[in-house]
């Protein structure tokens, strides 16, 4: 269940990730009149692979830095894979063209960026909450009331 | 000092109520020795066997099937296994951290985060241990979040 949160989370923030990045392609850096309606579906899978990627962290071990930095990486090069080729099948970009790669590439490193910040930034508002948490609890304990 | 012991009705929980004006020195030490009156913990080091209070104890780690119990400077080697410790110590200070530490919560000084949602401790003798994803909701159960 917990896991199932965890990825429903993840999703979310890709999904909105991937939704800005569809809006800046289509208005500002390639614009379009019109967008296919397959796009609203295409979105939300390309978003689910991405989630589902996120397992390679293992749940329910301990990971060195070594390999939390190698799992991450490995997560980045998949991503980037899965966007790239997905972006290909679903004619998102010309994948002939090495502008349009690029601009893909820019594309997942920022979403990539933002939703790293936006977990961490989470997870820092949750480690503050903690200690606060943790003083009350520490006095608390400390007193003979408590 | 009035001391009044009562019969308690057989289901409920032993208590003890304090009643008092002021809460002077002598009470406070009698109140701390309750409260801090839980059984020793036997551990051990080069052959010999020594008994510890549990509030002395910073954390236990299970490193390749023993049971190490470390203190602020010391560490020792204790008989029981993680998971018994953690049935004796559950409802104290004590929380499971990593599936290899069980972690006193009044020796940490302070939580920061971690990759991939899980959090660092920084305990209160300098020490730096992480608390494992799946364990950090009942770590945030326990601090009452």
């Amino acid at each position: 269940m917990k896991r199932i949160w965890f990825l429903t989370r993840i999703f979310s923030m890709v999904l909105t990730g991937v939704v800005f990045a569809v809006a800046l392609f289509t208005t500002v850096i390639n614009p379009t009149d019109t967008v296919e309606t397959s796009l609203f579906w295409q979105m939300p899978l390309v978003s689910a692979l991405c989630t589902l990627v996120s397992l390679i962290y293992p749940w329910e071990r301990e990971m060195s830095k070594t390999e939390v930095i190698a799992r991450t990486l490995v997560h980045y090069v998949l991503v980037n894979g899965i966007v790239l080729g997905s972006g290909a099948f679903f004619h998102w970009y010309n994948p002939s063209a090495i502008r349009n790669i690029v601009t893909m590439l820019l594309a997942i490193a920022l979403i990539f960026a933002v939703v790293s910040v936006i977990s961490w930034k989470k997870a820092e508002a949750d480690a503050a909450r903690m200690n606060e948490k943790l003083e009350e609890y520490q006095k608390k304990a400390d007193s003979p009331k408590g | 000092m009035k001391i009044t012991i009562q019969d308690c009705p057989e289901g409920q929980e032993d208590e003890i109520i304090v009643r008092c004006r002021h809460l002077d020195d002598r009470m406070m030490k009698m109140i701390y020795a309750l409260k801090e009156g839980q059984e020793k913990l036997t551990v051990f080091r080069e052959g010999k066997f020594i008994r510890l209070f549990p509030r002395d104890i910073f954390y236990f780690e299970a490193v390749d099937n023993k049971v190490f119990v470390y203190l602020e400077k010391e560490v020792y080697e204790c008989r029981l296994k993680l998971y018994e410790l953690e049935e004796q110590f559950a409802q104290t200070d004590f929380f499971r951290a990593t599936k290899s530490t069980i972690v006193n919560l009044s020796k940490v000084k302070s939580f920061s985060p971690a990759f991939n949602g899980r959090f660092e401790l920084l305990m209160k003798n300098g020490e730096k241990l992480i608390v494992s994803r799946q364990y950090v909701p009942a770590l945030k159960a326990k601090l009452g979040l």
